[in-house]
């Protein structure tokens, strides 16, 4: 038996090989995959445009804006648009004495312009990962203000991505989640209205903006009452072979069950964490296993006996009286263990009111007078005869619910 | 048997030899699983064995939208919809075959060969299937974008846990945000045509198939194995066990359901939902009269006691989520319960609050259960007592690298004064996440009621190309489990990768193997051909 300081040891070396790898990797945020990042090796100032006189207006610049209808639209201002006042002449590319030739200057905007090749940097302008209808938005009275911010005020330069809107400003208006089917209003979708979460810079993700959606890494295990409470919002990414491909799944989820799990799963089914039967139904997919791997009361297959001490499963004693150690208290804090190996027929062999059984009483007390035995008598009463044989009528009466 | 072999063939032949097609109009999604293990047979008086299982599936998702031409271009950044009606088919199939000596192999049973199949019937689902996880089609967007209608087999997730049926089902927006959406129909068992055993009930009720057989008094008959023989199945049958003849299983299940919907913005999401399934009480067995005595049907019914028909499930239950930002916390609070109506008692609540300040989050969380079974389960009956969780996680994230730390307790309410009655833990999480690598740690340790259990797992993935991608992962753990002798440590490694052949193409392998002291070495491999696939990152 190797001792716990090995076991322990294990462990932290674990811990430090994946720590190490990490360290040499490139540290690096993940880009934004809405708006991938830009190249924009430009001095520029809105500032100062816009505090200009006669004052400048938006369109003024980007003349496309107010007709583009699609995000791939480029719709930062070409030469042309900045040539109306600034006198451009490629023939002098360091501009002339003339003080509204200097300002035509290749570096007054290329800062990186190289005289000796006459090469500046080129943009790089990714296509957004939304859509959007510039000219839709104009029409219906929305001002480049109310989506990118009064860059005067802020004292925006060079406008980036930071300036974009965000999906709290479109909400603003657009409200997604009231009504159906509407991220794809923004957001890329494939056909059917599903969203494009595969974009060039990554994967959209939800990060918390709605209902407390964040993918996080206890998300996989939590994400249930999210699902319950708006289905349509989780169907707006993803499709319903996505969650059968693990509730009604054949593939060994190795987050979940890596490792040699058929000869582990036996504390996570007891305690039943996680709930086995969010993907597995109790006895269609326990019992064959358990019967074929020979755990089980099959003694056709099954190595055990439960008459023979030693080829017993359960500890001596196990199934007399109440208490530790007894099966009546283990089944009581979790059944669908039991019912892995037992089919509910076996249990009845001795907790039935047929004659010819040990007529022990399963029920729990004050079971004659409670609100489950009402409902289940009325609702379910063929079940009541499979063991109160003798019965008149399924109910609740004190005299059916007797025995040891 | 050979049809049914015949027919997956078919299915498979077509599906792998069409590449995926991708339009507006339709879609295909396809993967082809292969999967090899070992399942260990326990033997107390000589070393285990092992019986290979050789597993291979497939799935095929196949939908079709825009039936009615409501859209304008086929470019993402240009799709627009003229019209809110759509007309759509959505539809998936599953084929399931595990060739493996451990199902399709045969046994010493006294003096001659049984197979296994005879003597596990559950096993039968398994050893070869052909599932329709739902298939229907519907028009969306009537009378401007307030009634839609679908019509199939469905998997439906409401305020509960999911259940698939075969009916009508309809989403009607009465205002902005309110939505009510009913659905009636039958629900599908392991018994429907080409019906999932995946999506049954819970498949406990009437397991051992025996039926009442009533003798010269009222009342004194007994429950009694169905002789299969005496209704017309061979005795050399393939399938001649008794759970194919388990009459109770296989009965229609009428199943009524109705989602009331609250949505108000992105702050908070609700729905109440109740359904109820019932089903027919069985009655004669077959057409013949096959025992002395009149056979009055499968339960005892000599004085008409047997109810005509029962409830197997009645559930009521509310989900609701919401978002609420004060400052820099936002806050995001959770909660279920669900009311099974058919017991009379609470079967789950949960409740959650999701607390984030910047890169920090945390998450308390209460949980509260009780097992429940189909309504023809006499395991209903027994007394089985709820247990009750809390856990608190915490996360902390930034540029690239995520810190987590969680614990959990978990209490069941039956103790009888045994102190094991509970089990907690804890673990500490670590990951960091680059261009082209990420790499995670995990340490956990845990106790209680099941049994202890505490060591660590490693993962790193490293993009080698842009088209092929390699992970390993490695775990560590001592564990002592209370039932039975497992315990000691365990040790598992598994290699992976996943080659993209093409757009939305790629092929994954993974092996694993798994080291402890009851074996040195057990492998299981995994391949999977996955025609829609999209890459994490």
């Amino acid at each position: 038996m190797r001792s716990r300081s090995f076991y322990i040891g294990s462990v932290a070396a674990l811990v430090l090989a994946a720590s190490l790898s990490g360290a040499v990797l490139v540290a690096a945020a993940p880009p934004s995959v809405v708006y991938p990042p830009q190249e924009l090796p430009l001095t520029f100032s809105h500032v100062a445009h816009l505090a200009r006189q006669p004052a400048l207006r938006c369109e003024h610049c980007h003349e496309q804006a107010v007709v583009s209808q699609s995000s791939l639209d480029v719709l930062m201002p070409q030469e042309r648009a900045c040539a109306t006042c600034h006198a451009i002449d490629r023939g002098q590319p360091t501009g002339g004495d003339d003080p509204r030739q200097a300002s035509g200057a290749c570096v007054g905007c290329h800062p990186a312009y190289d005289p000796a090749t006459g090469l500046v940097p080129r943009l790089r302008v990714p296509a957004p990962g939304i859509k959007f209808d510039h000219a839709r938005h104009r029409a219906a009275g929305i001002s480049c203000i109310d989506c990118h911010g009064d860059l005067r005020a802020q004292g925006v330069g060079l406008a980036t991505v930071a300036q974009l809107p965000s999906m709290a400003s479109c909400l603003g208006c657009h409200q997604a989640a009231a009504s159906r089917n509407t991220c794809d209003t923004c957001h890329l979708a494939e056909g059917g209205g599903r969203l494009r979460t595969a974009l060039s810079h990554g994967a959209l993700v939800p990060r918390g903006g709605l209902f407390g959606d964040r993918h996080d890494a206890e998300f996989m295990r939590r994400h249930g009452t999210m699902a319950r409470a708006k289905r349509e919002y989780c169907a707006a990414c993803h499709r319903d072979d996505e969650c059968a491909e693990c509730h009604a799944g054949t593939v060994k989820p190795m987050a979940f069950h890596g490792g040699d799990y058929v000869l582990l799963h036996s504390i996570d089914a007891q305690r039943n964490d996680p709930n086995c039967a969010s993907c597995h139904r109790t006895q269609t997919f326990c019992v064959g296993c358990h019967a074929r791997a020979g755990v089980s009361t099959d003694e056709r297959l099954a190595e055990f006996r439960s008459g023979e001490p030693m080829r017993a499963f359960h500890p001596p004693g196990w199934m007399e009286g109440a208490g530790a150690g007894r099966h009546g208290l283990q089944a009581r804090r979790n059944l669908s263990t039991c019912s892995s190996c037992h089919r509910e027929d076996f249990c009845a062999r001795c907790h039935s009111a047929e004659r010819g059984t040990a007529q022990v009483n399963p029920h729990p007390p004050g079971w004659a007078t409670s609100a489950a035995c009402e409902a289940m008598a009325s609702r379910a009463g063929r079940m009541c005869l499979r063991c109160h044989v003798e019965a008149v009528r399924p109910s609740c009466e004190p005299s059916l619910i007797r025995g040891r | 048997m050979r049809r049914i072999f015949g027919v997956v063939a078919l299915l498979a032949t077509i599906a792998l030899a069409a590449p995926r097609a991708e339009a507006y109009e339709f879609e295909v999604r396809a993967r082809t699983i292969g999967q090899a293990s070992a399942l260990r047979l326990i033997r107390l008086s000589m070393p285990d064995e092992f019986a290979n299982r050789r597993r291979f599936t497939q799935w095929l998702a196949f939908d079709i939208w825009d039936l009615l031409g409501t859209v304008e271009g086929t470019h993402p950044w240009e799709r627009r919809r003229t019209s809110t009606v759509d007309a759509y088919v959505s539809s998936m199939l599953r084929i399931d075959h595990d060739y493996g000596a451990a199902n399709t192999g045969s046994v010493v049973v006294g003096s001659g060969r049984v197979d296994v199949v005879d003597l596990v019937p559950e096993y039968e689902s398994q050893t070869v299937a052909l599932d329709v996880l739902y298939l229907h089609g519907g028009v969306k967007g009537l009378f401007d974008d307030r009634l839609d209608l679908s019509l199939g087999r469905h998997l439906r997730f409401d305020a509960m846990r999911g259940l698939s049926f075969d009916g009508l089902a309809a989403s009607v927006r009465l205002t902005e945000e309110f939505e009510l959406a009913p659905f009636g129909g039958v629900r599908v068992r392991d018994s429907s045509v080409l019906g999932a055993s995946s999506v049954e009930l819970d498949g406990t009720a009437s397991a051992e198939c025996r039926e009442y057989l009533e003798d010269a008094m009222a009342g004194s008959g007994s429950w009694r194995p169905i002789d299969v023989t005496t209704i017309g199945i061979p005795d050399d049958s393939r399938f001649r066990n008794e759970r194919d003849r388990c009459p109770q299983r296989e009965v229609a299940m009428p199943t009524i359901g109705l989602d009331l919907s609250f949505t108000r913005g992105a702050a908070l999401a609700l729905t109440a939902s109740y359904r109820k399934s019932v089903s027919p009480s069985v009655e004669l067995l077959g057409a013949v009269d096959r025992f002395a005595t009149p056979d009055l049907g499968y339960y005892p019914n000599e004085r008409g006691q047997a109810p005509g028909w029962a409830t197997n499930e009645e559930l009521a239950g509310v989900a609701a989520a919401a978002l609420r930002t004060l400052g820099p916390l936002r806050l995001a609070p959770q909660a279920s319960v669900e009311v099974s109506l058919l017991h009379g008692a609470l079967s789950q609540a949960r409740g959650a609050l999701q607390a984030s300040r910047g890169r920090h989050r945390l998450t308390p969380e209460l949980y509260w259960h009780r097992p429940l079974f189909d309504g023809d389960s006499i395991f209903n009956v027994f007394g089985a007592a709820p247990y009750r969780d809390a856990r608190m996680s915490y996360e902390y994230s930034r540029a690239g690298h995520t810190a987590t730390a969680m614990g959990w307790w978990r209490r069941f309410d039956a103790g009888d004064g045994d102190p094991g009655a509970a089990a907690g833990g804890g673990r500490l999480g670590f990951a960091r996440r680059a261009r082209l690598w990420t790499a995670s740690a995990q340490i956990y340790a845990e106790g209680g009621y099941g049994g202890e259990r505490f060591g660590g797992v490693s993962e790193t993935r490293w993009r080698a190309r842009a088209e092929l991608e390699l992970s390993a992962r490695l775990a560590l753990f001592q564990v002592d489990s209370d039932s039975g002798p497992v315990g000691g440590l365990f040790g598992s490694a598994h290699l992976a990768a996943t080659y993209q052949l093409d757009d939305e193409i790629a092929l994954h392998v993974l092996v694993e193997d798994s080291v402890s002291r009851y074996s040195p070495s057990q492998l299981y491999g995994l391949a999977v051909l996955d025609l829609a696939f999209h890459p994490d990152t």
